[in-house]
């Protein structure tokens, strides 16, 4: 799986693993420009075996993601927001996307998780930047933009335009170019804190590039 | 199944804290008590009845409207896992840039004070404490000599640092890309186009009412401005901040001007109000600062040069030398991207027990700092109203103007939104003014942090920082700007230099405040 947008990948994967099935209460993170966030959790299914099952889809954490509106601030995940039951959870994966391509990396950071009873930071706090999951929506037909404001937008291709003009150079737009942020973002990391439950693993931290 | 309910028990519990600390509590339980002996109030429904007192005796009118400042001035609080950074500027860049020109500013201060030789503070001897006092109203015929001192800074200094803000995590390529900004400013915040705007300011819009326009001689009163100043005494007679704050969005009138403003900052300027005052005098006539001949300087340079401004020298000495030596000032260093800078007593440098807040409001002026207190005086006349109008004034709005945040009233912020919305409405100008080497924003920066003052006329000045007061925002800082220039845009369009582009810009005193944002916002076809 994964998505490649102007030859940038738009998605990273993260894999959580431990041994044994915990249940999970909240998930605090700090997002480091990540525009969508997906959970799926890892839960035994009939006969030993495990299944992989979405329990958060697309949790907007930047509302406009060429902005930084959200790009660094904190978020809680709480199990009353999970779309299935997350007390037998064995590994949480996170995927995150990433539309825009002005930013050179992105990842979450500062990730804790907390089973039901500890007390995190959230004691009688409410999840202010946690948002309702959206209902699922199928993909609008009708997606085009407004086309006033597309065309003042546009007035910013209009400069450019001018400005390539006036310089009479080949110059490269840089729209399409494959630069090295494949690789920096490849660097982008899961940074773990204390509060995990033991025998934790870290086992995957990928980014999609396949078309 | 989100718990919203627990995020307003919590700004709640924020505020009931905050409270119980001011003389407004006090004044509660002391009225409460008082009505006990009223006949009234009956033993078995006791609370029910203090309760029904405390309403009909206008008491809980004060207290909504100092839980109402309390939301406008504080932002919600943030998330629990967040450091207390976080709340100051979420965004570490912008924070790490704001440090490194606290640094600047006071590398240039120390090196200012080192060659003069001077102290940053000293006791004045007794007898000058005399003399300080005997010309407290007076001050401005004090000539001292301050040729050896400059300003800290100038807004075009302060440009220079925001013009080179980069976020690291953007890519920044030096080809001209979709990515570039063409403005000045090239970090990605987010900022509001003209649809959002004209929600905003919905009160704006072209068919309802406004003073700046519909007060003019050539519309009869009786169409609007009679009763709007009816609706205005109105609501000083409900004494109620929240509908004051809405009714100035169409303008103060001139009369109502000065109660409306304290009632939206919830300024009562009780006696204990005063008593503080003066101790901030007191504070003033023992010890000497060197940030007094900093203000001397800048009132010497901005207001007393100014036609509006200059008979008020006397009282822009008094207030900004009391905001200075006010320590409550500190309080909104916890919601804003700077950090007051520290001074350590001599001999101990380094020791954190030994450190101050230097000055110690923790505020450095810069140069035109005092145009922030000048037009107030128009409306003020006793100084202890006038500080307290002040300092209510900076730390709601003015300390924005001149610290790195991406606030949406922060001065970054509001450059972007002037670049953005010049440039999208006015594209042919904005890229040939960019061509000849007149950026726009090199014209327009010292407009935003002045907030106008000292460019506008008065009056017109007054109904701006009207519509500032009651949409809680400096965002229209911004818009007036852009909407300038779309004014001036044929003779512009003419100009080839940037001194040129200087000149037509140069007076903004005729200009017309109101009509130029509404013609901007809502006639201007997209």
């Amino acid at each position: 799986m994964g998505v490649l947008v102007w030859g940038i990948p738009a998605l990273l994967w993260g894999v959580l693993v431990w041994g044994m099935p915990l249940p999970v209460q909240e998930i605090v993170f700090k997002n480091f420009y990540t525009a969508f966030l997906s959970v799926r959790v890892q839960r035994p299914g009939p006969s030993g075996s495990r299944r992989w099952v979405t329990s958060l889809r697309d949790l907007c954490l930047m509302p406009c993601p060429h902005t930084e509106q959200g790009a660094q601030d904190y978020f809680s995940l709480h199990r009353n927001q999970m779309l299935c039951d997350m007390d037998q959870v064995t590994a949480v994966r996170f995927i995150l996307r990433q539309p825009s391509p002005v930013w050179l990396q992105f990842s979450i950071e500062e990730l804790q998780i907390f089973p039901p009873g500890q007390k995190s930071p959230q004691k009688d706090f409410p999840s202010w930047l946690s948002q309702l999951t959206p209902p699922e929506q199928p993909a609008s037909l009708h997606g085009l933009p407004d086309p006033e404001k597309v065309s003042t937008e546009v007035q910013q291709m209009w400069v450019l335009t001018e400005v390539i003009r006036t310089r009479q150079a080949a110059a490269r737009i840089g729209r399409f170019d494959v630069s090295s942020t494949i690789l920096l973002r490849a660097s982008a990391w899961l940074h773990c804190q204390g509060s995990l439950p033991e025998g934790l693993l870290l086992a995957g931290w990928g980014f999609g590039v396949s078309l | 199944m989100l718990d919203p309910d627990s995020g307003l028990s919590l700004t709640i519990a924020r505020i009931v804290q905050r409270l119980k600390g001011s003389s407004l509590h006090s004044q509660l339980e002391r009225q409460a008590r008082v009505s006990l002996h009223k006949p009234e109030i009956k033993l078995e429904s006791l609370k029910e009845d203090i309760k029904d007192f405390l309403k009909t005796s206008g008491w809980e009118k004060k207290l909504q409207n100092a839980v109402y400042s309390h939301l406008s001035v504080f932002p919600s609080p943030c998330h629990p896992a967040a450091p207390p950074e976080h709340m100051k500027e979420p965004l570490a860049y912008m924070r790490k840039a704001q440090g490194s020109w606290e640094k600047r500013i006071l590398k240039s201060l120390n090196s200012m004070c080192t060659e003069l030789g001077i102290p940053l503070a000293q006791k004045r001897p007794a007898s000058e404490q005399k003399e300080l006092l005997n010309k407290w109203n007076e001050m401005g015929t004090d000539e001292p000599d301050l040729s050896l001192f400059r300003p800290v800074y100038a807004p075009k200094d302060f440009l220079e640092v925001l013009m080179n803000l980069r976020n690291p995590n953007y890519e920044n390529g030096d080809q001209p890309s979709f990515r570039n900004h063409l403005g000045l400013i090239q970090v990605p915040l987010k900022v509001k186009d003209i649809p959002e705007l004209k929600e905003d300011f919905t009160e704006l819009g072209l068919n309802i009412g406004q003073l700046g326009i519909d007060d003019s001689a050539q519309v009869p009163p009786e169409f609007f401005e009679n009763e709007h100043v009816r609706v205005g005494q109105k609501v000083l007679a409900e004494q109620d901040s929240a509908a004051a704050q809405q009714y100035v969005r169409q303008g103060c009138p001139t009369a109502l001007r000065a109660d409306l403003w304290a009632l939206i900052l919830n300024i009562s300027n009780q006696p204990e109000d005063i008593l503080y005052y003066e101790q901030l005098k007191s504070n003033v006539i023992q010890h000497n600062l060197l940030v007094d001949s900093l203000i001397y300087k800048d009132v010497k340079l901005t207001a007393s040069n100014d036609d509006y401004y200059f008979v008020f020298e006397d009282y822009l000495y008094q207030v900004l030398l009391c905001f200075s030596r006010d320590t409550s000032v500190l309080e909104h260093f916890t919601y804003s991207s700077a950090t007051p800078p520290k001074s350590y007593i001599r001999g101990k440098l380094g020791m954190e027990e030994y450190a101050v807040f230097y000055p110690p409001n923790g505020v450095i002026p810069f140069h035109g700092f005092s145009m922030y207190v000048a037009p107030l005086c128009f409306l003020y006349h006793e100084p202890s109203k006038l500080y307290q109008i002040f300092r209510e004034m900076y730390v709601r709005f003015f300390f924005r103007l001149h610290s790195i945040s991406s606030h949406p009233s922060g001065i970054v912020s509001l450059c972007l939104l002037f670049e953005t919305l010049l440039q999208t409405h006015l594209p042919q100008l904005f890229y040939h003014l960019r061509e000849i080497g007149a950026q726009p924003l090199r014209i327009s920066f010292k407009w935003m942090v002045r907030a106008f003052s000292g460019y506008l006329a008065t009056d017109q000045l007054l109904l701006l920082w009207d519509r500032i007061l009651g949409y809680n925002s400096l965002e229209i800082l911004a818009v007036l700007a852009a909407a300038v220039f779309a004014f001036r845009a044929v003779n512009l369009m003419e100009v080839t230099s940037l001194a040129a582009a200087e000149a037509v810009l140069a007076d903004l005193s005729t200009l017309k405040v109101m009509p130029l944002l509404q013609i901007f916002l809502f006639a201007t076809v997209t």
